[in-house]
């Protein structure tokens, strides 16, 4: 009975250790300080490119709100992004196709962590780097990496099978909380989002 | 038990007296905001009044204020810059807070320049860009009151003409459901455009410290 108990409890303390842990490798932007961040993005698509101003708001410990300006005028995107699936609340014309939401939604998706939220994951560390490894199904996984011993993430790329999709950046100014700024690149076409964090 | 009925009663006594003093203060305030403009009975005459000053405007400057309404924020999203314009289509909006951004348009090009980098966009290869860019110029210029793309509302008062254009031409009407001016009767010079979008966000812009026909050199409107 009192093995029993003992097994229960390490059982018990292993379980709320994971689920920490697995708070600790989200990227910071996930556990933003500030439940709203103002970014200046650029979007570059082949040889066209698009700047604008992007809203991120927690709405929930699991939901995030993405809203996309163009700097100068209108709304051009408003997303809802839960671990499960995007909402499209408004979506300008020209991007109201299901691959490019679907595209924004994975690239976001994995830039804040949503697609791992409170899901497991396995660590591997190594001299240089620490790497958290979320296995999403279908050969799919997302891991971060951050520094040994630091759990800040600064790197994080998505794979399927032995194919790297996208691969991304968190920088860190040390005069404010959180990311600075973050770049995502995609491997297999020319795509690549920048975000610089907008202080107030 | 009477004293608490009394109590209650003097309670919704003063209630209903503080809605009658509300509404009756309401009342006035928002027929008088009703009041401050009156439709403008000669529209042709107004636009042929408008084009002849705004003819006469080949350069434009001025600080600008931009608020961005976005339904998700409690609170507007404020920048601020300058603005200039030179006849006839190059524009150029340099936004230095909350962060550097640059908008230039010189006739058939399109350059942005922010912290990042700086990138050339062809007009004709990005209709938004234009579309947003060639409205701005439209409203300063007057412009839009000769487009076919709205239906137009004009009223005044002692110191505005107050126009409300709604667009009709399909790309517009799919972005912006009311766009609003008010026009400086001292100069028709625009002293606000507010663009009032399909999402339900808008954003406004407000012009101050203009300054009409100075020199602006047409390296304004390039950007290293």
């Amino acid at each position: 009975m009192r093995r029993l108990t003992l097994i229960s409890c390490i059982l018990g303390f292993c379980i709320i250790w994971g689920k920490l842990a697995s708070q600790t490798a989200l990227p910071e932007l996930c556990n933003t300080y500030d439940s709203v961040g103002l970014y200046n993005i650029t979007i570059e698509f082949s040889k066209n490119s698009l700047s604008g101003l992007l809203i991120l708001k927690k709405t929930s410990d699991s939901t995030f709100r993405l809203v996309l300006n163009a700097e100068m005028g209108p709304k051009l995107l408003d997303l809802e992004l839960s671990p499960t699936g995007y909402k499209t609340i408004y979506a300008f014309k020209k991007l109201n196709r299901k691959r490019i939401l679907r595209t924004f939604y994975e690239d976001f998706g994995a830039l804040s962590g949503i697609l791992v939220w409170n899901k497991s994951f396995s660590i591997d560390t190594s001299e240089v780097a620490t790497s958290f490894s979320y296995d999403l199904g279908k050969q799919k996984k997302i891991i971060y990496c951050s520094e040994p011993a630091n759990i800040r993430i600064n790197s994080g790329k998505e794979v399927v099978g032995k194919s790297v999709n996208t691969i991304f950046y968190y920088f860190y100014d040390p005069s404010i909380l959180g990311v600075s700024s973050m770049k995502l690149e995609h491997q297999h076409f020319q795509m690549a989002i920048l975000l610089n964090k907008i202080i107030l | 038990m009477k004293n608490r009925k009394s109590s209650r009663s003097g309670g919704s006594i003063l209630i209903t007296g503080i809605l009658f003093f509300m509404c009756c203060n309401f009342v006035p305030i928002t027929a008088a905001n009703a009041q401050n403009y009156t439709p403008v009975k000669d529209v042709d005459g107004f636009k042929k009044l408008y084009a002849s000053k705004l003819n006469s405007m080949n350069t434009l400057k001025s600080d600008f204020i931009q608020e961005k309404s976005i339904s998700m924020l409690m609170n507007k999203l404020t920048s601020n810059g300058s603005f200039i314009f030179k006849k006839s289509n190059k524009l150029r909006m340099e936004y230095a807070n909350p962060y550097p951004y640059i908008f230039v348009m010189n006739d058939d090009h399109i350059i942005v320049k922010d912290d990042l980098k700086k990138s050339n966009v062809s007009i004709n290869s990005n209709k938004m860009f234009k579309m947003i860019s060639q409205l701005t110029v439209d409203c300063v210029t007057g412009n839009i009151l000769n487009s076919n793309d709205f239906d137009v509302k004009i009223s005044e008062n002692a110191k505005v003409y107050f126009l409300v254009l709604k667009p009709n031409q399909k790309m517009i009407k799919s972005v912006f459901t009311e766009i609003d001016l008010l026009v400086a009767k001292i100069d028709f010079t625009v002293d606000r455009i507010d663009l009032k979008e399909t999402s339900g966000d808008s954003t406004t812009l407000i012009f101050s410290n203009k300054k009409i026909n100075t020199q602006i050199s047409d390296e304004a409107f390039n950007v290293n």
